[in-house]
C-alpha cells in the first residue's frame, strides 16, 4: 500500500484508478458477513446489519464461536469445504426470530474466513432442470453462429432471456483502456447503446482487475445504503478485510454513482475472459427497479459466461484461422501469377484476372510500384502520392512496414489519409524501389461516445468545496477520430511477409532461368558468328566465280562479241560486286552487333580528324568545304566504331549532294547528354523518309544514283550509337540539306 | 629463282583459273601442281617415299575451305611432313575472321592473304607474292643442315 491508500472514504475521480476498492471496509444490505478466525473459528467481526438477518445482536455475535450462529453441525461443514478458490455455497440457512432464509457462501482471503449469508429472494426460482435444459441449448446455439458478431448478438440474447434484466451489453475493451459496445438485446422501448464508446475513466484500472478475479458481481440495488463491518479493522491484525472475491462486498461510491447517473438500478456484470486476460465484459442492466437475481440463476449465468470465454477464444482462432487460409491460398494464387507473368503490374495489377493483390489482405485499396511506374487497385492515393510514398519507405528499409496512423510516421499523407490511415508495405527488390502497399481507409469517421470523454466529471462548487462527481450525462458526443485505420492484425502482416518470401523464391528460380538463357543466348551467338562467316565464304565463292567468269569472258573474246553482249557482261560483272558488297555489309552489320565495345575515354576531334582523313579523296572530288565549328572535346566511347560513324555520316553527307558549291558542317550542341551532329547542304530527305532510311538495305535512290552503296552504313551506324546508350536521329528539309544527330550516353531522368 | 613446283591446294576450278591466270601474268614460271582436295594433297605428298617436301615444292598456296580435311588440318599434317619449316604455307582464303587468320598462324603458315573479289586485284597480290617469295626471299636449301 502506497502512504496514503486511496479507499471508499477518500475516493473521487481524480483518485479512483488508484482506489483499494477491495478493502472498502462494507457490503450491500442484502446479506449479512461474518470474518471469522481461522484456526479457532472465533468470529472477529460481523456486519452491522447482523441483527436484521439472524436475530442475533452485534455484541451477542462478535467474539463468539461461528457456531453460535450456523449451529454446531453446520459449523463442521466448513471444516471440510474447499474454501481456497473464492466463494463456495455451503448450505441454506433459516432463522425464525427474522423469518428470513440465506444461502451461505464461505471463502479463506488474507488469513481470515469470510462466511457471507445472503438472503434469499422472494419469488419464484426456476427449477434447476429448466436452466440445465436453457444451458445446454444456448450453448449449442452459440458453437452453430458463423461469425464473432453473430456468436455475441446470440450471447447477449440468451443472457437476458435467462435474468430477465432489461438491457444485456457486451462490451469489449481497446488496448488504451476505453471500451464499445459490440452487441446489445434490451426492452423495445430502452435507446440502444450498441455502438457507444465510453473512455477509460468509466471503468478505471482496479475496477478492470477486479472484474478479472470473480466470473460474476451482481449488484441488486444501485440505492442501497453500504453497512460497514464492526469493528472496522481485523482486531488480530489491525488490517482492513480484503474483500477482492466477496459476493456481498460495497462497490466503488463512484461506480455506484454512476450507475445511478445512468439511471440503472441494479447490474450484473460478467467477464469475458481470453487468454487469462480481461478481454470484456457482459453487462446486465435493470432500469426500472433493484433486481436480486436468485443464486441458481446467478450460477447458470455465471456458467454461461465462463462458457462464453472459452467459446469466443475458439471462435476466434477459427476464424483467424479461416482467415489466414483465405490469404494463404490468395499468396499461392498471386506467385502461380509472378511465374506466368514477370511483369508484377500485370501479374498483379490486372483488375481482369480473378486474382489481383487487393485480394491478399482485407484493404481498401493497394498499389504495385515497380521501374517508377505505379498500378492501383481499389481505392487509394493518386499514382504520384504512391510514388513519393514508396520513395519515402525507400529510406525505412524495412522489408514489411505496418502502421494504423500513417501520417503519424509520413506527415505527407495527412492529405489522404481518408482513403489511406493504414499502411502495409512489402519490399520487394533492394535496388529500385519495388513495393506492394495495401491502404486502409479511416476507420469510422467519428466515434459515437456516451457523453463527452473530455469531461467525464461533474464539478460541484455550491458548498465552496470541490466534489467531483461522476458524469451523469450519458448524451450521445460524436468525435472525430483522426487519421487512424483499422490495426492490420499479426496474421495479415504475417501473410504479407509469406507472400514476400515467396515471391523471392519465384525471383531466384526466374534468376536461374535468366542465367541460362543468357548462357544459351552466348552459344547461340557464337554459332551465329560462324554462320555467318561459313554463309558469306560460301555464297561469296561462286560470285567471285562468276564475276571472274564474265571478265574472262569479255577480256578474252571481245572480238567476237556483239557490243550488246559486252554490255551485258559488264551487267553481270557490276551485279556480283553489288552483291559482295551486300554480303560484306550483311556481315559488318551482325558483327556491330555482337562484337564487345571497348570503351575509353576519346578525343572526339581527333576521331573526326581521322574520318575526315579517310574520306579526303571523296572530299577532294566533290570540291566540299568541311567546317568544323566547336571543340567535340571528349566522350567515353569505342573509338573505333564512333569513328565509323563519322565516317559513314560524313561519306552520306558528301554522297548526296548535287549542289554547286558543297558544304558539310561537324559539331556539336550542348545539351545534356551532347548532340553531335552532321549537316550538309545537300539534297535533303522527305518528311516521310526520316525512318525509313536507317533501315537496312533500304535506299531512296537508284542503285548508281550518288554512287551507290550497300544501303547499311546509316543501320550500322545507328546500331552503334544505340549500342552506346545514345540515339541517331534527323532533321531535313528536301533541297536544303540534312542535319544528322546522334547521342552517345543515355537521356538522364528518364 | 627457285623453279621448284608450287603446289595449290584448291576445290574450286574458278579460283584455280583466277590463280594460274594471275601467276602467268606476274611471269612466273615454275609448274603449278594442283591438289583438288586436302586428302588428294596428302596422298601425292606421302606417296613420294624419303623425299622431303622441300626437295618437291617452293610454295604451298592453300585454300582453307576444302572439302573432307580442310585447309587448317592440312597445314598442320604439313608442319608434321616437314618439321622445320622448310616450306612456306601461303593460306588464301576468302574468310577475312580475326579468328581465321590467328589459327592459320598459329597452325604454322607463313602468310595469310583475302581472295580478292576483282580478277585484276589477283593479278596484283599474287604478283606482290611471287616477287617476294620466289624472287626477293631466298628459299631454303634442297638439304637442310
Amino acid at each position: 500500500m502506497s502512504e496514503q491508500a486511496i479507499t471508499a472514504k477518500n475516493v473521487d475521480l481524480s483518485n479512483c484508478d488508484r482506489e483499494l476498492v477491495q478493502y472498502v471496509g462494507a457490503i450491500q444490505p442484502h446479506g449479512a458477513m461474518l470474518v471469522v478466525n481461522e484456526q479457532t473459528y472465533a468470529i472477529l467481526q460481523a456486519s452491522r446489519n447482523i441483527e436484521n438477518i439472524t436475530g442475533l445482536a452485534l455484541d451477542q455475535v462478535i467474539g463468539a464461536p461461528i457456531e453460535s450462529v450456523l449451529g454446531r453441525g453446520n459449523a463442521n461443514l466448513l471444516g471440510r469445504a474447499p474454501l481456497q478458490d473464492g466463494p463456495v455455497y455451503v448450505l441454506r440457512e433459516s432463522f425464525s426470530e427474522t423469518s428470513t432464509s440465506v444461502n451461505v457462501f464461505a471463502h479463506r482471503c488474507g488469513g481470515v474466513l469470510l462466511i457471507e449469508l445472503e438472503s434469499v429472494p422472494e419469488g419464484r426460482v426456476p427449477p434447476t432442470i429448466d436452466l440445465y435444459s436453457k444451458l445446454r441449448m444456448g450453448i449449442a446455439r452459440l458453437q452453430a453462429t458463423p461469425t464473432l458478431q453473430a456468436f455475441f448478438d446470440m450471447a447477449v440474447s440468451q443472457i437476458r432471456d435467462f435474468t430477465d434484466y432489461d438491457r444485456v451489453m457486451a462490451y469489449k475493451f481497446h488496448p488504451d483502456g476505453s471500451g464499445h459496445v459490440i452487441a446489445e438485446a434490451k426492452r423495445d422501448d430502452l435507446e440502444p447503446y450498441l455502438g457507444l464508446h465510453y473512455p477509460a475513466t468509466d471503468i478505471p484500472a482496479p475496477a478492470r482487475r477486479l472484474f478479472g478475479l470473480s466470473w460474476l458481481r451482481h449488484l441488486p440495488d444501485t440505492d442501497y445504503s453500504p453497512v460497514p463491518l464492526v469493528p472496522e479493522h481485523n482486531p488480530l491484525t489491525g488490517q482492513p478485510v480484503d474483500m477482492s472475491y466477496s459476493i456481498l462486498r460495497s462497490v466503488s461510491v463512484m461506480y455506484s454513482e454512476y450507475l445511478k447517473n445512468m439511471g440503472v438500478k441494479s447490474t450484473t456484470v460478467m467477464p469475458l475472459m481470453r487468454e487469462g486476460k480481461l478481454w470484456g465484459l457482459i453487462s446486465a442492466m435493470h432500469h426500472d427497479a433493484p433486481k436480486h437475481l436468485p443464486y441458481d440463476v446467478r450460477m447458470a449465468a455465471e456458467f454461461l459466461a465462463h462458457m462464453l470465454s472459452l467459446l469466443m477464444s475458439a471462435k476466434e482462432s477459427v476464424q483467424t484461422y479461416e482467415q489466414r487460409l483465405r490469404m494463404s491460398s490468395v499468396t499461392d494464387q498471386l506467385v502461380n501469377a509472378f511465374n506466368r507473368e514477370p511483369d508484377l503490374h500485370v501479374a498483379f495489377g490486372s483488375r481482369s484476372s480473378p486474382v489481383n493483390v487487393l485480394a491478399q489482405v482485407p484493404a481498401g485499396g493497394a498499389a504495385v510500384v515497380s521501374h517508377g511506374k505505379v498500378t492501383l487497385c481499389g481505392s487509394t492515393p493518386c499514382a504520384s502520392d504512391v510514388l513519393a510514398l514508396a520513395a519515402w519507405l525507400d529510406q525505412q528499409k524495412q522489408p514489411v512496414f505496418a502502421t494504423d496512423a500513417l501520417s503519424e510516421h509520413y506527415p505527407p499523407a495527412a492529405q489522404y489519409k481518408t482513403t489511406a490511415s493504414g499502411l502495409l508495405a512489402l519490399h520487394l527488390a533492394h535496388r529500385s524501389p519495388e513495393y506492394l502497399l495495401w491502404f486502409r481507409p479511416e476507420q469510422l469517421q467519428t466515434v459515437t461516445w456516451a457523453g463527452n470523454p473530455n469531461k467525464p466529471v461533474e464539478i460541484d462548487e455550491t458548498n465552496g468545496l470541490l466534489v467531483l462527481r461522476p458524469r451523469n450525462s450519458f448524451a450521445r458526443w460524436k468525435e472525430s477520430v483522426l487519421g487512424r485505420a483499422e490495426p492490420w492484425q499479426p496474421w495479415e502482416i504475417e501473410a504479407v511477409a509469406n507472400l514476400r518470401r515467396a515471391l523471392f523464391e519465384a525471383l531466384l528460380g526466374r534468376a536461374e532461368e535468366i542465367e541460362r538463357i543468357n548462357r544459351e543466348l552466348i552459344e547461340l551467338n557464337v554459332e551465329l558468328d560462324s554462320f555467318a562467316y561459313a554463309a558469306s565464304h560460301d555464297l561469296k565463292e561462286p560470285l567471285r566465280g562468276i564475276h571472274h567468269l564474265a571478265t574472262f569472258l569479255k577480256r578474252e573474246n571481245s572480238t567476237l562479241l556483239s557490243e550488246e553482249a559486252k554490255k551485258q557482261l559488264d551487267m553481270i560483272m557490276r551485279l556480283t560486286r553489288r552483291m559482295d558488297d551486300l554480303i560484306e555489309a550483311l556481315l559488318h552489320y551482325s558483327k556491330t552487333g555482337r562484337s564487345e565495345l571497348t570503351i575509353e575515354t576519346v578525343d572526339l576531334d581527333r576521331l573526326l580528324d581521322e574520318a575526315i582523313a579517310t574520306c579526303r579523296h571523296r572530299i577532294a572530288e566533290t570540291n566540299t568545304a568541311v567546317r568544323r565549328s566547336d571543340s567535340l572535346g571528349t566522350a567515353a566511347c569505342d573509338s573505333v566504331q564512333v569513328r565509323e560513324v563519322f565516317t559513314n555520316l560524313i561519306g552520306n553527307a558528301l554522297k548526296y549532294n548535287d549542289k554547286s558549291t558543297r558544304w558539310i558542317e561537324v559539331g556539336v550542341e550542348q545539351a545534356r547528354p551532347k548532340r553531335y551532329f552532321v549537316r550538309d547542304n545537300g539534297i535533303g530527305i522527305e518528311q516521310r523518309h526520316l525512318e525509313r532510311i536507317f533501315l537496312i538495305f533500304r535506299r531512296l535512290h537508284g542503285r548508281d544514283e550518288f554512287g551507290g552503296g550497300s544501303g547499311a552504313g546509316l543501320t550500322i551506324a545507328r546500331k552503334t550509337v544505340e549500342r552506346h546508350g545514345g540515339r541517331m536521329w534527323v532533321i531535313s528539309k528536301p533541297g536544303e540539306g540534312s542535319t544528322f544527330y546522334f547521342t552517345l550516353e543515355p537521356e538522364s531522368d528518364r | 629463282m627457285n623453279v621448284r613446283p608450287i603446289i595449290s591446294v584448291e576445290d574450286s576450278d574458278q579460283d584455280f583459273t583466277a590463280l594460274r591466270y594471275a601467276l602467268n601474268a606476274a611471269g612466273v614460271r615454275n609448274p603449278v601442281e594442283r591438289c583438288e582436295s586436302g586428302s588428294h594433297a596428302l596422298s601425292i605428298l606421302n606417296s613420294k617415299d624419303g623425299c622431303p617436301l622441300a626437295d618437291r615444292a617452293s610454295l604451298i598456296l592453300l585454300d582453307l575451305n576444302l572439302p573432307g580435311v580442310d585447309g587448317l588440318e592440312l597445314l598442320k599434317e604439313f608442319r608434321n611432313l616437314d618439321p622445320k619449316r622448310l616450306v612456306p604455307v601461303i593460306v588464301l582464303s576468302t574468310s577475312a575472321h580475326p579468328a581465321d587468320v590467328d589459327r592459320c598462324y598459329r597452325a604454322g603458315a607463313n602468310a595469310y592473304v583475302v581472295k580478292p573479289f576483282e580478277l585484276d586485284e589477283w593479278k596484283t597480290k599474287v604478283g606482290q607474292l611471287a616477287e617476294f617469295w620466289l624472287r626477293a626471299a631466298e628459299l631454303p636449301t634442297r638439304r637442310p643442315l
